[in-house]
């Protein structure tokens, strides 16, 4: 017997298009917690502005699910819904975030710093901050919300080598900054 | 093999030799451990953080409400729908002038029908004014003092053209006129008379109606 969850994010689609209720409630459930996080990370931090921005997104498939094309991954079409909600606010905020592509001087710490997670998320925050847009964007999309690098580049609307260059760079920069920090972090506290 | 999946999935250690050394192409094994520490961090941090931030619960609702308004919004157009659809559809450009090349060869040849249907009718009505005339010459032995008068006709066969005939023969046979004539040729005359009227009317009489139709119009 077919349940709903068993039922594909595309077909839900299909059946949000002629109208279906349910279908828009199972496609709630699955993806609004993703998508917040995704956004609160963008919006650095901001977790209003980031619940504001989820119900638009939301709306935005409520109002014109034809819009959707269902041969297509519903998946990454939400996600580019989303980091293109950012982009516009930001945009409208008049240059208030780093270049897309601004490579940044970020600082590396030598000294010893104290083992904890408070200390380790307002690292992890300022160095994700302190990177380009598309570097935390990418970054964000595959370690947390684990997209394939096809996914990401259909988010991104780039080329796949692009992303590559991307990912590696941001690990390498975040990897720099949070070399004191190391991987029993959070098994010590 | 991508560094990506590597760096989340293996530690330095795991390393196989061509892995090794695929990473080595890309970076130091130093930058390999302290990238792989960062994302594996990075990873429990999201999780940990993600698990404080729930979505607004009045979120669905109102995108539900705005689902059900646009149903309601959608419900009476589609009484009309069939016309709207039908103004709504939209076609590609060339399918449009395409269409109207079609319309516009189709109107011309609807044009180019009719003046032949014109010039058929003309050709009716050109027959209708044509008039034939027919002359019928006919031989006939007679007594050399016969007094000929030639006569005319319409080529009208009524029932009254044999009246005409019988008019026409009254006027040349006068007894006063004609001198001598025997009975034989009278009778032959008639005879010829009553096979002309035969030939020429549509209704064909007996000698015994012919002899009477004189009767009434010569003798009496």
């Amino acid at each position: 017997m077919k349940t709903i969850k068993n039922i594909s994010d595309e077909q839900l689609m299909e059946q949000l298009q002629a109208g279906a209720e349910w279908a828009f409630n199972e496609l709630y459930q699955r993806y609004s917690q993703r998508i917040l996080y995704f956004m609160y990370k963008m919006l650095r931090q901001d977790e209003a502005k980031a619940q504001d921005l989820l119900q638009d997104v939301f709306l935005k498939i409520v109002e014109a699910p034809e819009k959707f094309n269902v041969q297509r991954s519903f998946k990454t079409w939400i996600f580019t819904v989303a980091a293109n909600s950012c982009k516009n606010y930001f945009r409208a905020q008049k240059g208030g975030f780093l270049d897309l592509e601004q490579a940044p001087n970020l600082t590396t710490t030598q000294a010893p710093v104290q083992l904890n997670s408070e200390a380790f998320q307002e690292a992890l925050n300022t160095a994700l901050d302190e990177l380009p847009y598309v570097y935390k964007e990418a970054f964000v999309l595959k370690y947390k919300e684990g997209l394939s690098l096809k996914e990401i580049a259909g988010v991104m609307d780039c080329p796949l080598g692009t992303v590559k260059s991307r990912l590696s760079s941001a690990t390498k920069l975040l990897g720099k900054r949070l070399a004191p920090f190391k991987a029993s972090l959070f098994a010590k506290d | 093999m991508n560094i990506e999946d590597l760096l989340e999935q293996k530690a330095l250690e795991d390393l196989n030799a061509a892995e090794r050394a695929f990473v080595l192409e890309q970076m130091s094994l130093q930058e390999y451990e302290d990238a792989r520490n960062a994302i594996l961090n990075s990873q429990i941090f999201f999780e940990m953080e993600a698990a404080q931030i729930q979505p607004n619960p009045a979120i669905p609702n109102k995108a539900l409400l705005a689902l059900k308004a646009k149903k309601a919004a959608q419900e009476p157009k589609k009484k009309g729908a069939g016309i709207v659809a039908l103004f709504a559809y939209k076609i590609p450009a060339w399918q449009a002038v395409a269409a109207l090349l079609l319309v516009f060869f189709f109107v011309r040849g609807l044009g180019t029908v009719q003046q032949h249907q014109t010039i058929v009718v003309a050709d009716e009505s050109l027959r209708d004014t044509v008039f034939i005339k027919e002359y019928i010459t006919q031989i006939k032995e007679l007594p050399a003092d016969t007094v000929i008068k030639v006569v005319y006709q319409d080529l009208k066969p009524k029932k009254k053209s044999a009246k005409k005939i019988l008019a026409s023969n009254k006027r040349a046979a006068n007894p006063k006129t004609n001198v001598n004539v025997s009975p034989r040729a009278v009778v032959q005359e008639f005879d010829d008379v009553l096979q002309y009227c035969n030939r020429t009317s549509s209704t064909p009489v007996s000698k015994d109606t012919f002899f009477q139709l004189l009767s009434n119009e010569v003798l009496f």
